[in-house]
């Protein structure tokens, strides 16, 4: 590949800056300082393999005069093909385009292999390089560059065997680091170690298994032994602990014993008994003396009682005749009966005189005022009120019908209409015959009355229609013919009209057939005088009939109660002998019922009385029967118990039963004591022969020496028994140890665990060896190619720095030291690049940098030498030697030479033949 | 038919063993394992209860250490001891793993159980309904490294019946487990038995069928992937008829089956194509085992794109953590041991050779050829490759591992070199 020109748009002080149509061969670029030579080396380096990263430090080259900040190379392949390779960065954002020869864009790989696979740091270090770069050795020693050199073009995707070898490297301290670094295998290594140690641990306590057997025997045994030990002491301490504790209750039984033997023995079986119920029937005996005293006092009262009874009834009444007389209830209520049926006669027969003696009395007041009321009514009687009522309603209408015949009379006036005469004949024969049949009614003639009404009804009748018809044709009159006054006319003739009903009216009540107000006034008064009298004989008439009404009654009723008061006294005079012949019956007399039932009440105290005696006489004997018979039991028990009593006291009795029966009740209690006490010894000592020797023991030893003893026991005891909780303690300890042995799964778990990490290290450790073999393969093979294809390099390069130096330094050659570094030999010497004037080693880094491009080229893809004043520290004939050099090595390639000096320019000029191309950079590009 | 009986012929229950090559299991396939070797043990004994078998042959490496583990001697002796209560006898020889002079926590045994001693054979008479059917011959080993042919102290004495040899041995020198005790298959057919009752040999095989019948019935639980110890483990129930074997009844004991599967990726595109393979084959194994909890290991061999992508750092790892998320979880469970890649890269070696000496890659390859071709070559250049496993603590940890073998080795870094030099180092 070579570079076939380049546009600038903006790099450093270059801007808008284009070269094209370079070609093989040397390109000398020359320019003052300043002008860009530099910063076109640092273009080509950018645009081919990207801008410095701000991070490193490198030079940027930012525009200073324009345009976007980088450019476009157009890059020749070894086909002629021609690529466009565009790189620029805005900002952060940097862009790269890379359009292969047939237009299409062209991707990394593309670019890469355009490249020969070499890299930024190679291509700096090998192809383009400024002059300090020459001067940097390390830039050449760098183990990297040779690698990379010899093994230029055998890797597929741009990574170096070097690198293989770095990343396989990194993948093998991943799994295994020296010494005690952290890494998969060195983890698992001390994981191994720390279980093994675990498993170690598990299996040694397992391995305890039976020893920890054979000492919880030891332990059981020597527990047996102990408590074989044990037993007869503590059997010892328990008896001693026996005979102290039980040794007062021996000497009670002792006591209870010589206690029994002073009470007195019993021969009957039933005598304590017999005592015992005696004793408990004494407050009985007692309550029956007691009782024998209250009776005999009573009965003493009650005959007392009961001859004062007697007395109160009089001479001829004995005890026998109390006794015999009935008083029963029966014969009481009867009395009583008798009483209230003589007290009820005599109240009937007094209540019933006094209401006839009532009656009469009430007969003669009203007799006197019905003659009183009979005085005050008329002897005359008054006009019925309904026929004052009609003349009433009459002149009324009367009254009405004067003043309307007195309107019409002043209408007819007015209108001049006269009235028809037919109509006022009518008229006035209606009011005649109205006049009369009042007068009729009046005087009581009713059917004339009537008559005349009738008359005069269908006389005004007549007259009306009579009128109406005039009427009817004075109406129609004044439009056929123009009658004149019509309307008066009718007026004259209802005017006749009402004169005739009036004056019938008031002939009636002897009126004129005008009657002036004065006349009717004067009727009216009469009308209202009559209705008064009326009501006044009719208030007089009706107090009048009913005074009569109620003397009648009254009269009645004193009748009744004269007969009912006879009768009333009849009976009671009847009950009155009926209970005379009662007492009769009872030998008695003259006693009302009344005084028999306070007879039978006394003679019924003297029965009570009487009773009182003859009960408290019989209860007497009964009491008195059994008192005796307890004294007698009473004797017979304190002889049975050889206690002979001979007094008859009743107290003396009773005190010596009661002697006896304490005695009886203490002997019982000492022998139930005794019992107990027998039963206490037994359930503490038992029933067996060993029971025998501790009761003789309580009976021989004392408590004093049994204590002692019991001490000596009680220590001797402890210390055994400290002796065995320990060795229950250790053995609990044995057996739970045991226990969790057998229960543990520990061993195995832990030793699968060991295998686990065991099996996970033996992939590991294959991975391992996979890889760093892998790794050795690759170094291997690249040390080879290293190896043999150096001496190549070495002597391309020694021909050429023996050619710059004119043979002064016939070849280059590899350190013996295996350095990997280089030494020059000369005639008389050998000498390391350090030992070398600044100008020789410069010479001879040229000239090896020559030889790996060479070799490269040869290997992989020519590229591009692009040198920035490189030639400035050779002296004429050195830079000559170089400068033909650069032209020869350009043959098929390319060399782009900046430089700042005109006679480098010629000298180039000079051994090219002219062939070399020169390009002027200036100050304004 | 008269004298009929059937006997359990089992051995190297090696009761609560370590489980060996198993990294990480999770807490309930750990729990699990730790369990499996005692519960296969008990489900021997529930099949002798429900089988009612006349005796019990247990062929030594009852317990894995010396030490004999506590609890499994514990759980052993209530298995004898349910058998004893059942009128069954047990037979124990002892063997490499759990020697006589190991110690015991077992102080007495259950009158059936007999106990072969180191110091002679011993013959016992086993009778069946009053009349002897067998004699089961035994001796222990005294120690754990016995490098006699103890076969030859056998020989038919004792009266009638089936006579049985119970032993612990190596025949015909089995590379696959210690020559102990090694005998061949003309020693034993020389002694005169009729039915050799082995044990020591964990995969199960029967190497005579008569004449006599010389069987080895295995382990009754696989206790790690090695090829030995996969597939169903168990005991031999035998049916004896007339004094003659008349045939032998596998029936499996293990509470976990060890299994491996080889898949290959070829036609896989990527990850996940092999990802949905594999729980495929995951699920048929579940369906071929069923009831069983599973212990996988996985291997995966062939060319294929996805090749690459497996020597990727971690990616293996990944695929076995979501293939165990999935299947780990199930009951029983399935558990993905580990997976194998044995997968060979897609490059095409033939072409890169071509290339010439120039060539980098070719070079590489051209090395890696030289090493194979030279197995001490090899063995020297992965020694020194891998030179830090042989410094200090790690050094320890690493010498009690089974030796990865150096040629695999090569052949898989010889892959991973290609790749990362012709693909980039991932």
């Amino acid at each position: 590949m070579i570079i076939d020109g380049w546009w600038v748009d903006g790099f450093g002080c270059l801007h808008d800056h284009e070269v094209a149509g370079l070609g093989t061969g040397v390109t000398v670029v020359v320019g003052a300082n300043e002008a860009g030579k530099s910063t076109l080396l640092g273009f080509l380096r950018a645009v081919l393999f990207g801008f410095a990263d701000r991070r490193t430090g490198e030079k940027l080259y930012e525009p200073l005069r324009g345009g976007r900040h980088g450019g476009r190379l157009r890059l020749r392949d070894g086909a002629g093909g021609v690529w466009t390779l565009e790189r620029f960065a805005d900002g952060a954002r940097k862009t790269v385009a890379l359009r292969a020869p047939d237009g299409r864009e062209a991707g990394d790989g593309e670019l890469r292999r355009l490249l020969g696979n070499v890299d930024a740091g190679l291509f700096k270090s090998v192809f383009a390089f400024s002059l300090s770069e020459l001067q940097d050795l390390r830039s050449l020693d760098d183990q990297g560059v040779r690698d990379r050199i010899f093994s230029a073009g055998v890797t597929g995707a741009g990574k170096s065997a070097r690198d293989v070898i770095k990343r396989l490297d990194q993948r093998a301290a991943e799994l295994l680091k020296q010494g005690r670094g952290q890494a998969v295998i060195n983890d698992l290594v001390r994981d191994i170690n720390a279980k093994r140690a675990e498993v170690s641990e598990a299996e040694r306590a397992a391995g305890g298994y039976g020893g920890l057997l054979k000492e919880e025997g030891a332990l059981d045994l020597q527990l047996h032994e102990l408590e074989s030990q044990t037993e007869p002491l503590e059997t010892r301490r328990r008896r001693l602990e026996a005979l102290v504790e039980m040794h007062p209750q021996w000497l009670k039984l002792r006591e209870l014993g010589a206690e029994l033997a002073a009470l007195p023995e019993v021969a009957d079986e039933s005598l304590p008994d017999r005592v015992a119920g005696l004793v408990e029937s004494l407050t009985g005996q007692r309550a029956r003396e007691e009782r024998i005293t209250v009776l005999a006092a009573d009965e003493a009262r009650a005959r007392d009682d009961l001859a004062v009874h007697l007395g109160r009834l009089g001479a001829g009444w004995t005890v026998e005749r109390v006794r015999a007389f009935d008083d029963s209830v029966a014969v009481r209520d009867e009395a009583r009966g008798w009483r209230e049926r003589l007290e009820a006669a005599e109240g009937e027969s007094d209540a019933a005189a006094r209401e006839r003696d009532a009656a009469a009395g009430r007969v003669a007041a009203l007799q006197h005022e019905r003659d009183g009321v009979a005085a005050e009514v008329p002897e005359q009687e008054p006009r019925p009120a309904d026929a004052i009522d009609a003349d009433a309603r009459r002149l009324s209408g009367l009254r009405s019908d004067v003043q309307d015949l007195q309107q019409q009379r002043l209408i007819e006036q007015s209108t001049r209409s006269p009235v028809a005469p037919g109509a006022r004949v009518g008229l006035v024969a209606a009011v005649l015959a109205g006049a009369g049949a009042a007068v009729a009614s009046a005087l009581g003639y009713g059917q004339l009355a009537v008559g005349l009404l009738v008359a005069a009804v269908l006389l005004g009748v007549v007259a009306a229609l009579g009128s109406a018809s005039r009427g009817g044709r004075a109406a129609r009159g004044p439009r056929a013919g123009g009658e004149g006054a019509p309307g008066a006319r009718s007026a004259s003739s209802a005017a006749d009209d009402l004169a005739v009903r009036v004056a019938a009216a008031a002939a009636t009540f002897g009126l004129p057939p005008v009657p002036a107000r004065a006349d009717l006034e004067g009727v009216q008064a009469g009308l209202d005088g009559e209705r008064r009298a009326r009501g006044e004989w009719d208030a007089a008439s009706a107090r009048l009939r009913d005074a009569e009404r109620r003397l009648s009654s009254e009269a009645a009723t004193a009748a009744r109660l004269v007969e009912a008061a006879t009768r009333a006294a009849a009976e009671r005079d009847s009950l009155s002998d009926g209970w005379d012949a009662q007492l009769a019956e009872r030998g008695l007399s003259e006693l009302s019922p009344a005084g028999f039932i306070d007879l039978v009440g006394v003679i019924g105290e003297a029965r009570a009385a009487d009773a009182v005696v003859r009960n408290a006489d019989r209860e007497l004997a009964g009491i008195e029967a059994e008192a005796r018979r307890w004294d007698e039991a009473a004797a017979d028990a304190l002889v049975s118990a050889g206690r002979a009593h001979v007094s008859h006291d009743r107290e003396t009795l009773r005190a010596a039963l009661l002697g006896l029966h304490g005695d009886l009740q203490r002997r019982l209690v000492v022998l139930a004591d005794i019992r107990r006490g027998e039963e206490s010894l037994t359930a503490r000592f038992g029933a067996d022969e060993t029971a025998a020797e501790s009761r003789a023991e309580l009976a021989s030893g004392t408590v004093v020496a049994w204590q002692e003893e019991e001490s000596r026991l009680a220590d001797q005891a402890a210390r055994v028994k400290e002796e065995r909780e320990a060795i229950l303690e250790e053995r609990a300890r044995v057996r739970q140890r045991r226990e969790e042995i057998e229960r543990s799964a520990d061993v195995a778990q832990l030793q699968n665990e060991l295998e686990s990490l065991r099996a996970e290290l033996a992939v590991r450790v294959r991975e391992y060896r996979e890889l760093v073999t892998a790794r050795e393969l690759v170094a291997g093979t690249l040390q080879t190619f290293v190896r043999e294809r150096q001496p190549a390099v070495l002597a391309r390069a020694s021909e050429a720095f023996a050619r710059v130096t004119d043979g002064r330094y016939t070849s280059v050659e590899q350190d013996e030291a295996g350095d990997e570094s280089v030494v020059v030999v000369s005639a008389d010497a050998r000498l390391t690049p350090e030992q070398l004037s600044r100008g020789t080693a410069e010479q001879l880094y040229l000239t090896i940098r020559l030889a790996l491009a060479h070799e490269f080229a040869r290997r992989s893809e020519p590229l591009p030498l692009v040198m920035d004043d490189c030639l400035v520290n050779f002296d004429p004939r050195r830079a000559a030697q170089v400068a033909r050099l650069l032209v020869e090595s350009a043959r098929d390639g390319q060399c782009l030479l900046f430089t700042c000096h005109p006679e480098t320019v010629e000298l180039v000029l000079e051994q090219s033949g002219g062939a070399a191309r020169v390009i002027e950079l200036t100050s304004s590009a | 038919m008269p004298h009929a009986f059937r006997f359990i012929h089992a051995a190297d229950l090696h009761l609560d063993t370590p489980f060996q090559g198993v990294a990480r299991p999770a807490p309930g396939v750990a729990r699990a394992l730790r369990e499996a070797s005692l519960e296969a043990w008990e489900r021997l004994v529930d099949l002798a209860l429900e089988r009612e078998v006349l005796f019990v042959l247990l062929a030594g490496d009852i317990h894995d250490g010396a030490e004999r583990g506590l609890r499994a001697q514990i759980r052993f002796l209530a298995g004898v001891r349910r058998l004893d209560e059942a009128g069954i006898r047990t037979f124990v020889v002892h063997g490499n793993h759990d020697p006589l002079d190991g110690w015991s926590a077992v102080t007495g045994w259950p009158a059936g159980v007999t106990v072969f001693g180191a110091q002679r054979v011993e013959s016992v008479p086993v009778e069946f309904h009053g009349v002897q059917v067998a004699v089961v011959h035994g001796i222990s080993y005294a120690r754990r490294e016995v490098r006699e042919n103890l076969a030859l102290r056998f020989s038919r004495a004792g009266g009638p019946g089936l006579h049985i040899g119970l032993l612990h041995a190596n025949v015909g020198s089995s590379a696959e487990h210690a020559a102990y005790a090694p005998c061949t298959l003309g020693d034993l057919a020389a002694s005169g038995m009729d039915y050799w009752a082995l044990g020591h040999i964990h995969r199960r095989q029967v190497l005579r069928d008569g004449a006599p019948w010389v069987v080895y019935p295995g382990d009754t639980q696989g206790r790690s992937p090695k090829p030995s110890e996969t597939g169903a483990k168990g005991c031999y129930l035998v049916s004896v008829a007339g004094g003659v074997v008349e045939g032998l009844e596998f029936c499996p004991l293990d509470a976990v089956r060890f299994v491996e599967h080889r898949c290959d990726v070829a036609g896989a595109a990527d990850v996940g194509a092999l990802h949905a393979r594999l729980a495929e084959a995951l699920d048929m194994l579940r369906g071929e085992h069923q009831g069983l909890a599973l212990l996988v290991r996985l291997v995966l061999e062939g060319r294929g794109p996805v090749a690459a992508d497996l020597a990727r750092d971690g990616v293996g790892d990944d695929l076995r953590a979501t293939l165990r998320e999935t299947f780990g979880v199930l009951e029983p469970f399935l558990w993905v041991e580990s997976i194998v890649n044995a997968t060979r890269s897609a490059l095409d070696r033939a072409a890169i050779r071509a290339r010439g000496a120039d060539d980098f890659t070719a070079g590489l390859l051209a090395y890696a050829d030289t090493l194979a071709a030279d197995p001490e070559a090899a063995q020297r250049f992965v020694a020194d490759s891998s030179r830090l496993l042989s410094v200090g603590q790690v050094e320890r940890a690493v010498r009690d591992l089974e030796d990865d073998d150096p040629g695999e080795v090569l052949a898989a870094a010889t892959d991973l070199a290609l790749d990362a030099v012709e693909k980039g180092a991932s």
